[in-house]
């Protein structure tokens, strides 16, 4: 008997469907291995790009069209986006503020 | 009969706006960008009524109106949106309790003088004194 994955979860066999699944796997990777620990220093060029708006302006668009080219790509970097936007934000809060 | 021109650029124009959302909900898409953009600014009286409870369920509400009016892209914007209002909120625990607030033993003082210059480095305006005297103890050695 064959087993089948679940529809929201099958990727086509297709050089598109394959590099869904990869882009899943390698921010699955990133969720775990930077969003999830706060104490997970982000590389130096993501702190500074932070300050300036346009970067951020990218990032968020980088969400918009992950989101439309793949909804399940697109929830992930939604999620990496908003952890990384967070942590930033708390990173650069005066210490007396905090 | 007059040449009419298939393809190329105006082609593609004219499909991306017949494919471009209503302009009502791409000035939504816009002010959701900007407001993820610009989140570290909103100010914090608009974070903390986010955060409470009020809020939580209004936000909740929200999102949920924009996934069934607008589709699950513009609700995961809001999403996104609405969680950096919350994390960004201040926390009243960090922000007003006193870290050393005098019991009922100890004698309050008010503040007399100038800031520290810790306190200005630091930003902090300090209510009142618990102590301003501190008994110390020799260090005994051991035997």
């Amino acid at each position: 008997m064959k087993t089948t994955w679940p529809s929201f979860l099958s990727f086509q066999g297709t050089t598109d469907g394959i590099f869904r699944a990869l882009a899943v796997f390698v921010l699955a990777i990133v969720i775990v291995k930077y969003s999830a620990l706060f104490e997970e220093e982000y590389s130096k060029k993501l702190t500074d790009l932070y300050i300036t708006p346009w970067w951020r302006l990218l990032v968020v668009l980088l969400v918009l069209t992950s989101a439309l080219w793949c909804p399940r790509v697109g929830i992930l970097v939604a999620l990496v986006v908003f952890f990384y936007l967070s942590d930033m934000n708390i990173l650069i809060r005066p210490f007396s503020e905090l | 009969m007059p040449t009419v021109q298939i393809g190329g650029m105006i082609s593609s124009f004219q499909n991306l706006m017949n494919n471009m959302d209503s302009p009502v909900k791409l000035l939504y898409g816009v002010v959701l960008l900007l407001l993820v953009v610009y989140s570290p600014v909103v100010p914090s009286e608009y974070k903390t009524f986010a955060d409470s409870l009020l809020g939580r369920v209004l936000g909740i509400a929200i999102i949920y109106g924009v996934v069934e009016s607008m589709g699950w892209v513009y609700g995961l914007l809001t999403a996104l949106a609405f969680l950096l209002l919350i994390s960004g909120a201040p926390r009243d625990d960090f922000n007003l309790q006193e870290g050393f607030d005098g019991g009922g033993t100890v004698s309050e003082k008010k503040i007399v003088g100038k800031r520290w210059f810790v306190e200005k480095v630091l930003g902090e305006r300090p209510n009142k004194i618990a102590t301003d005297r501190v008994l110390t103890t020799a260090i005994e050695s051991y035997k």
